[in-house]
C-alpha cells in the first residue's frame, strides 16, 4: 500500500516502472537468442566494453549514451568478425574485451572531474534516476529491436537453428548473424540504466531461460520472457521500495527467484509426465 | 534435362591441413539412387558438402545441374545428420519443415499459401502430419529423422542428399525410411551417405565406396565383394529386408 501511494505521488517511481517494463521488452525479444545460441559470455563482454565507451564519452564531454552504443556495437562486430568471418576461436577475444573495456572505462572516469559517483550507477544501475528523455531513448531502442525481430524473425530462427540450411536457401548468413549481435549490443545499452552492466547478463538470460522451460517456439519464448521480465521489474521495484534496497539488484534477485521456481515446476511436471507414461 | 545432375572431376577437399577427399571423380545422372559408403572419416560428409557448395574444393571442378553449386543449390535438398541438432531448441515440427521455404532473395517475405501447401505435402509424404504442432524436443529419433527429410522435401528438390539417415533410428524405422526413399526416387535423384552397408546395398541402385579416394564404384548387387576390399577384410552384410530381424 505504501508503495502504491508513493507510486501515485512520485514521478520518479513511475519513470522507474516504465524503464523496467521497457527493459523487459528488449530482454524478452533478444534474451531468447542469447539463451538458445549460448552466447552469454559474449554478451557479458559487450556489457563491460560499454563502460569503456561511456568513460571515453564522459572524459571528452560527449553524451555517454552515444559512447555506450559505439562501444557495444563495435565489440559485437569485432567478436562476430573473428568468430564468423575468420572462423577463429573467439573466447580469448571475449575475455580480452571484457577486461579491457572495463579498465578503459575506470581509467577515463577516474580522470573525469566530478564523475566518480557515476561509476557505481553504471556498474549497478540507477533505475530510480531515469528521466523522461532517457525513457524516450529506451522507447527508440525498443522500437528498433522490435522492428528488426518482427521483420527478420524466420531468418533469425533459421540461422540460429541450422546455419548450413540457411546458407543453402541463399540467406545472407554472416550479415544476419552480425545483425543479431548488434541487436544484442543495443539491448545491453537499453539495460544499463536499469540494472547496470554487471547485472545486465542476468536480465538477458534469467527470464528467457525460465521461458525456455515452457515455450515451444522462439516467439512463444519471447512472449513468456517479456512477461517474466515485467514481473521481475515491477516486483523488484515494489520489494526494494520500503526497505530501501538497491532496485537493480532486487530486480535481478526477483528474476533469479522466478527462474528457480520455473525450474522446480518444470522438474515436477517432467516427473509426473514420466510417471504417467511408464 | 540432359547431362549429369552432378559431375565431380578430380576433386580434392578438406578442412584445416587435411584432405578428407582426394582426386574424386564421380558423376550422378537423373534418377540415380547412389549410396556413398565407407569408413568413418572416409570423406563421405565432406563430399556431400562439396556438392552442396558448403565447402569449396581445393582442386578439381564441381558442376551441379550444369552450373556451380551456388547457382543450383535451391534445386538441392539436404538432410543433415539428426544428431547434430540441439534438441532443446524451441521449434515445432511445422516451423522446422517450413525453414526449407526460406529464400534469400525474399528475406522479409511472409509464408505464402504455396509455402504452406508444400510444407503440408512434405509432412504428409513422410507420414508425420500428426506431429506438425509438436515440439522438436519431444520427438523420437525416427520422428526427427523423418521431419528433417520432410524439411528437405518442402523445398521441392530435384536432387536429395542425405547424411546418415538411419544412424539414430532402430532397424525397423531404418527400413521404413528406406522404403520412403525408394518411393521418392521415382521423381527425385538420391544420394545417401551411410555406413550401414546392409541397408544401402539392398536399396540403392549404385554404390560408391569412399575412403579418401573413390575406392570402388559398382551397381548395388556387386557391391558386397567390393566392400570387403574397402574395409580390408570379409564383410558380412546383414540383410535387413527379410522380416523384422533382430532389434
Amino acid at each position: 500500500m505504501e508503495f502504491l501511494s508513493a507510486f501515485l505521488q512520485h514521478a520518479f517511481l513511475r519513470n522507474a516502472l516504465a524503464a523496467g517494463l521497457l527493459a523487459a521488452l528488449g530482454c524478452g525479444l533478444i534474451g531468447p537468442f542469447v539463451v538458445v545460441r549460448r552466447i552469454s559470455s559474449l554478451t557479458g563482454a559487450i556489457a563491460h566494453a560499454v563502460l569503456g565507451g561511456m568513460g571515453i564519452a564522459l572524459y571528452f564531454g560527449g553524451p555517454p549514451l552515444l559512447g555506450a552504443i559505439v562501444a557495444a556495437v563495435g565489440a559485437a562486430l569485432l567478436i562476430g568478425w573473428i568468430g564468423l568471418v575468420r572462423k577463429e576461436r573467439e573466447d580469448a577475444l571475449i575475455g580480452a574485451i571484457w577486461a579491457t573495456g572495463m579498465a578503459v572505462g575506470i581509467v577515463f572516469i577516474a580522470k573525469t572531474p566530478g564523475y566518480d559517483t557515476e561509476l557505481l550507477s553504471y556498474l549497478f544501475g540507477s533505475i530510480l534516476m531515469v528521466d523522461s528523455s532517457q525513457l524516450w531513448g529506451m522507447v527508440v531502442l525498443d522500437a528498433v529491436i522490435a522492428a528488426a525481430v518482427a521483420l527478420l524473425y524466420r531468418p533469425f530462427v533459421a540461422v540460429s537453428f541450422d546455419e548450413e540450411l540457411a546458407r543453402l536457401r541463399g540467406l545472407p548468413v554472416v550479415a544476419l548473424q552480425l545483425l543479431l549481435l548488434v541487436l544484442v549490443s543495443l539491448t545491453v545499452v537499453l539495460l544499463i540504466r536499469v540494472a547496470g552492466l554487471v547485472l545486465v547478463l542476468a536480465l538477458l538470460t534469467l527470464p528467457s531461460a525460465a521461458a525456455g522451460h515452457w515455450a515451444r517456439s522462439l516467439a512463444g519464448m519471447m512472449a513468456v520472457a517479456t512477461l517474466f521480465g515485467s514481473v521481475a521489474a515491477a516486483g523488484g521495484l515494489w520489494i526494494s521500495y520500503a526497505p530501501d534496497l538497491p532496485a537493480g539488484a532486487t530486480i535481478v534477485l526477483v528474476a533469479a527467484a522466478l527462474f528457480l521456481a520455473s525450474l522446480a515446476l518444470r522438474a515436477l511436471r517432467d516427473r509426473s509426465v514420466s510417471r504417467a507414461s511408464s | 534435362m540432359t547431362g549429369p545432375v552432378v559431375e565431380l572431376s578430380h576433386v580434392t577437399a578438406g578442412y584445416a591441413g587435411l584432405n578428407a577427399i582426394e582426386d574424386v571423380s564421380l558423376s550422378i545422372v537423373q534418377g540415380d539412387f547412389l549410396a556413398l559408403v565407407g569408413p568413418n572419416g572416409g570423406g563421405k560428409s565432406t563430399l556431400l558438402k562439396v556438392v552442396l557448395g558448403l565447402l569449396e574444393p581445393r582442386a578439381g571442378t564441381v558442376r551441379v545441374f550444369g552450373s556451380s553449386p551456388a547457382v543450383s543449390r535451391r534445386r538441392l535438398g539436404y538432410v543433415p545428420q539428426a544428431a547434430r541438432f540441439d534438441r532443446d531448441f524451441p521449434i515445432s515440427v511445422n516451423d522446422l519443415v517450413a525453414q526449407a521455404r526460406l529464400d534469400g532473395a525474399h528475406l522479409f517475405a511472409r509464408s505464402s499459401a504455396a509455402d504452406r501447401a508444400a510444407v503440408a505435402a512434405a509432412l504428409e509424404e513422410m507420414r508425420i502430419a500428426h506431429l506438425a504442432r509438436r515440439s522438436v524436443a519431444g520427438l523420437s529419433g525416427g520422428e526427427l529423422q523423418r521431419a528433417l527429410i520432410a524439411r528437405a522435401l518442402a523445398g521441392e528438390p530435384e536432387l536429395l542428399l542425405l547424411d546418415e539417415p538411419t544412424a539414430s533410428v532402430d532397424a525397423r524405422m531404418g527400413e521404413t525410411i528406406y522404403d520412403l526413399l525408394v518411393r521418392l526416387n521415382a521423381r527425385i535423384t538420391l544420394v545417401v551417405v551411410s555406413h550401414d552397408i546392409g541397408f544401402v546395398t539392398a536399396h540403392a541402385g549404385r554404390v560408391a565406396c569412399l575412403n579418401r579416394t573413390l575406392v570402388c564404384h559398382a551397381p548395388g548387387a556387386l557391391a558386397t565383394e567390393a566392400l570387403s576390399h574397402l574395409y580390408g577384410g570379409p564383410v558380412r552384410v546383414i540383410d535387413h529386408t527379410s522380416g523384422g530381424g533382430a532389434h
